[in-house]
This record gives C-alpha cells, structure tokens and sequence, in this order.
C-alpha cells in the first residue's frame, strides 16, 4: 500500500514544471475565416472618415464661395441699374 | 481593446488573441486531452470573444472573463462527447487515450498521463480548480475569481480534488508493471 501511496504522490506532483501548451501558427488565419463578415464591414476605418469629411467640407465651402460671389455680381448690376435710372429721372434738370 | 473589438476593430482582436491564445489553449487542453479538440475550442472562444465583446461590462478582469469563456466551452464540449467517467472499469479502460501534455518535462512525461487519465474522473468544480491551478498554474486567487467564488473554496476544492485524484491513481497502479 505505501508503493502504491508513494506513486500516487509522485503521480500528483508530475505537473510540477509544467509549461504552457501552445497552438498552431494556422489557428489565427482559421479564427479569422470564421468571424462574420457582416461585423467586420459594418465599421468604416477613422481614416476613410476623415476623407469623406473633409471632401464634403470642401464641396460645402465651394458652394458657399460661388453662391456668396453670385450674390455680390447681382448686387453690382442692380445698383449699376439703379445708377442708369437715377440718370434717366434727371432729364427735367 | 474590448471596445475595439467590439466595433469590429481586427488589429485590436489580434492584439487579444496574442495576448491569451496560450492561455486559452492551455486551458482547453487540460480539460479535452486532445490537440485538434483543443484548438477547436480556443478557435470557438475566440469567435465568441469576437461575437460577444459589446456584452463585457468591465466587471471583471478581461483574463477572468476569457477563462469563464475557456471553461464553460470546455465543460459543454465533455457534457457533449459524455467523457464524464465514474466506475474505476473505466477510468482503467479512459487511461489507455494515453495523452501528453506537450510542455509537461521530459521526466514526468509517462507520470503525468496517468494523471490526465483521472482528471476527468472529478466532479466540474473540483476539475476546474485543479485544472486553473496545476495545469494552468494560475494563484488561486484569480481561480476563485474565475469560478466566482472564495478563496476558501476554492483551497477546500483542491483538497478535495487531490483525495479523489490520489483514491483513483491508486486503484490504477500498475500491479507487476515496472514502477513508472
């Protein structure tokens, strides 16, 4: 009985030492064809946001440049406009 | 990083899976005695790890929800294969599988496949316990964390494990074999 004891003991201490099992190089490239596609294509990388910001920046602030520029030429005819009828209105002087 | 992956974000859940693949691994290992099995198992918990990162709250250490993951796939895949061996026919029959941990030393080798056979000869928690702390080789704090319970517990689990562990070695002694 005390052999068998003994070699229970040692049996229970064989663990002692022991190191971590590692996995195969292949298991992470397996992983990844396993995650959902929908998961990975649902997020737009930071990067590509900053481009998409940045060129509708630049699409508003052309806008705003042509509209404001068509607004002051109007301006300039109406006034020249306004300077003709002005000089028409003084025929009687 | 479990944010990042939770948005999706594949460099952060590389970064992770470097970080804990070993782990993960080892644990499964412990548990299933099989290489191919147990890298089904980590290539599972990893896709869960994936699946579920918007579900972590921070509650815990993201070791000890990882290990929860290990444990609790590991666990169903035995239930599974119904590897749950009680009768001592069949612990002796179970030790024939034969199986060697890879990073147990040189020699200890045919030791410690005895051991393995009677390991799933335990109850879950004494299993878990004795799995975390030997094969692992986890402090048994982080173990008590991991099985959500006291460090008290888990000491009294092990002691436990070690008795049943012992009364089944002994019942498998290799009678007129040369003493491994």
């Amino acid at each position: 009985m005390d052999k068998k004891l003994q070699w229970a003991d040692e049996v229970l201490e064989s663990l002692n030492g022991i190191q971590r099992a590692k996995p195969s190089n292949e298991l992470f490239d397996k992983i990844m064809l396993e995650l959902p596609k929908n998961k990975q294509n649902q997020i737009i990388p930071l990067k590509r946001l900053r481009w998409i910001a940045a060129a509708a920046c630049l699409v508003v602030g052309l806008n705003v440049v042509v509209f404001s520029s068509k607004i002051s030429t109007k301006q300039i005819t109406e006034n020249t406009e306004n300077y003709h009828l002005i000089n028409d209105y003084s025929l009687y002087e | 990083m479990i944010k990042k992956i939770s948005e999706g974000n594949q460099e952060a859940f590389k970064q992770l899976y470097t970080l804990y693949k070993t782990k993960v691994y080892n644990t499964a290992i412990g548990y299933i005695q099989n290489i191919e099995e147990a890298e089904e198992i980590t290539q599972d918990v990893f896709i869960t790890i994936f699946n579920k990162a918007n579900t972590f709250k921070g509650k815990a250490k993201v070791s000890t929800w990882i290990y929860r993951i290990t444990v609790n796939k590991a666990l169903n895949q035995i239930k599974k294969q119904g590897r749950i061996i009680k009768l001592d026919k069949e612990v002796q029959d179970y030790h024939k599988i034969n199986f060697q941990h890879p990073g147990v030393i040189i020699e200890n080798k045919e030791k410690s496949t005895y051991l393995f056979s009677v390991i799933n000869t335990l109850i879950e928690n004494q299993k878990t316990a004795f799995i975390l702390s030997y094969v692992e080789g986890l402090p048994r704090q982080e173990v008590a964390d991991i099985m959500n319970t006291s460090l008290k517990s888990v000491e009294s689990l092990l002691q436990r494990a070690k008795t049943n562990l012992k009364k089944k070695l002994i019942s498998i002694y290799p009678e007129g074999n040369k003493k491994k």
